[in-house]
């Protein structure tokens, strides 16, 4: 089965091809907001390296978030074209399910920067998976088990208060969501159509709503 | 023109559009999926709101203009997408997408400019129009008058000192509690009222090309805080009737100065039916041939996008697949 996956939800672009039991051919570089401009490219070379083209491909697979928004619907709306242009299904896996696989140990925290001050973070124990969520670290400090190791740009990013945590955390710098762990775990997931395939925001849109209107109008 | 079958993508604000055009003014498709209810309720496009909604409706959409055109993929010759001016993340749904097809269906994509996309909306109808032309394109981000003296050589004449004519609109809609879209609600409302009922001021309306709204949106909400009891229906006639005063006598002034043969209409604003009456019969006036297109092809659609894809890639050739969106991208103008 031939898959090619795609993550974009974080500074990092990668494409990985993944056929049978193997990564064909994989590229990954940090970025920071040349999402657009990085993978479309690299997507082309990536195929080509791996010599297959996209009509050639089984399945696809995305890093569906959460993560920045722009670069998430980057990634997926290249791969939803994709799908729809060649017509074939899709996996959808988390930006924080991609860090953790990459990792043996357990339990691992997966924590990916949210900006303002807040952090998208999920725990993964041998024998459970927390929930995903969204907050202050301090907030979600609660989730983090005893002698975790915590692993993500987020994780860079607030150390010290991670490397507080009770129970000692241990910190795994420059992690990122990695395209080759997506199209091996793609491999066993069950696939859906492409535009079943939903992007995890976790976070709301910022809205202001600033309407001044006539005074005393009722019309 | 050959009859190379051009697919286009528009997502820069908040209209999800894929069109199929043949031969640069062919259109066999032009779908367009508002997301106007969407953000009526926050008073005006949300970015962040707008851009997941553009992913939600791009494949519906695609679908749709594909079965309109009854079209499958080995008819498409080329895949456009607009990628500027605009929201950057909107846009960048837009560019991604098409350029994941050209990469799928190995033909090529090309970046279009939105702005330039809304001239070419003139010669969707109309691809013999007399040249010179003079271009009125009016919407909520811009408000210019351009000269165009053959494809591609753009010179502006006049542009806004401060508000856009349709984020004038949509200000004083506002105001008056009329809603979100502000151009249409004024337009319906006006229909109600007296044009003659307040004297605004017209803002430059002596003085050279470009434009200024920003005042005469001012003393809307002046006028309302003096006289409490006005109607609406007055006020939102009355304001439109000076807005489409100015930029009448500013399009007829630049074609008389520039001895263009045409006029013509552009944008979202140019959907609003006082300024194409108005416009047509002032063009008349001045011995001027005038077009006022289609309202479908004023507001933003991906007709218009693939038009100028269609000729952009016989000048330019293909956009390169490294390409990104630029939200403040200008239109590439001439002295
Ligand atoms: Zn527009």
């Amino acid at each position: 089965m031939l898959i090619l996956g795609v993550t974009t939800s974080t500074a990092a672009v990668g494409v990985a091809v993944w056929c049978d039991d193997e990564v064909l051919s994989v590229q990954q570089v940090r970025t920071d907001r040349r999402h657009a401009e990085e993978l479309t490219p690299m997507l082309a070379q990536v195929l080509a390296d791996a010599g297959v083209e996209v009509s050639d491909i089984d399945r696809l697979a995305v890093d569906v978030g959460p993560g920045r928004f722009t670069g998430m619907r980057v990634g997926l709306a290249t791969v939803r074209a994709l799908a729809f242009a060649v017509d074939c299904p899709v996996v959808g896996i988390t930006s924080l399910e991609l860090l953790a696989a990459a990792v043996p140990e357990r339990p691992v925290v997966a924590v990916i920067d949210a900006r303002r001050n807040e952090v998208f973070q999920q725990a993964f124990s041998e024998t459970s998976t927390g929930p995903a969520r969204v907050g202050t670290p301090s907030s979600l400090m609660s989730d983090v088990p005893d002698h975790a190791l915590v692993v993500g740009d987020g994780a860079d990013r607030y150390r010290d208060l991670y490397a507080a945590a009770p129970g000692a955390a241990r910190i795994l710098a420059d992690q990122d969501p990695q395209a080759a762990i997506l199209v091996r775990l793609a491999a066993s997931r069950v696939a859906s159509p492409g535009r079943t395939i939903e992007p995890v925001y976790l976070r709301d849109p910022d809205v202001q709503i600033n309407i001044k209107t006539r005074p005393n109008e009722t019309s | 023109m050959n009859q190379q079958v051009v697919l286009a993508i528009e997502t820069s604000c908040d209209e999800t559009s894929v069109a199929i055009v043949a031969g640069g003014s062919r259109v066999l498709a032009n779908v367009v999926s508002s997301q106007v209810d969407l953000h009526a309720r926050f008073g005006g496009v949300v970015p962040e709101v707008a851009s997941r909604a553009h992913l939600e409706l791009l494949e519906v959409v695609l679908q749709e203009a594909l079965d309109e055109a009854e079209m499958t993929a080995v008819d498409i010759d080329a895949v456009a997408a607009t990628h500027g001016p605009g929201l950057i993340g909107a846009l960048l749904v837009g560019v991604s997408a098409a350029k994941a097809l050209s990469v799928a269906w190995r033909v090529p994509y090309v970046g279009v400019n939105h702005m330039e996309g809304h001239l070419f909306a003139t010669f969707l109808e109309r691809p013999d129009l007399a040249r010179p032309v003079v271009v009125l394109l009016v919407s909520g981000g811009h408000t210019m008058l351009v000269h165009l003296s053959e494809l591609g050589r753009y010179r502006l004449l006049g542009s806004t000192t401060d508000d856009a004519a349709g984020e004038a609109f949509d200000k004083v809609a506002r105001y008056l509690g009329l809603g979100y879209p502000g151009g249409p609600a004024i337009d319906r409302l006006s229909q109600e009222g007296r044009a003659d009922a307040i004297a605004f001021p017209r803002g430059l309306l002596d003085d050279g090309l470009d434009f200024s709204f920003s005042g005469m949106k001012t003393s809307v909400i002046n006028y309302v805080r003096k006289h409490p009891d006005t109607a609406n229906a007055d006020l939102a006639a009355s304001f439109q009737e000076a807005v489409v005063d100015v930029l009448v006598a500013k399009t007829i002034r630049a074609a008389t100065m520039t001895k263009a043969a045409s006029v013509c209409l552009g944008g979202g604003v140019a959907a609003n039916r006082r300024l194409r009456s108005r416009f047509a019969e002032a063009a008349a006036a001045g011995g001027f041939d005038c077009l006022v297109p289609d309202r479908a092809y004023c507001t933003d659609n991906a007709a218009m996008i693939a038009a100028a894809a269609a000729w952009r890639l016989s000048q330019d050739g293909p956009t390169g697949l490294d390409d990104g969106a630029a939200p403040n991208l200008k239109l590439p103008l001439i002295d």
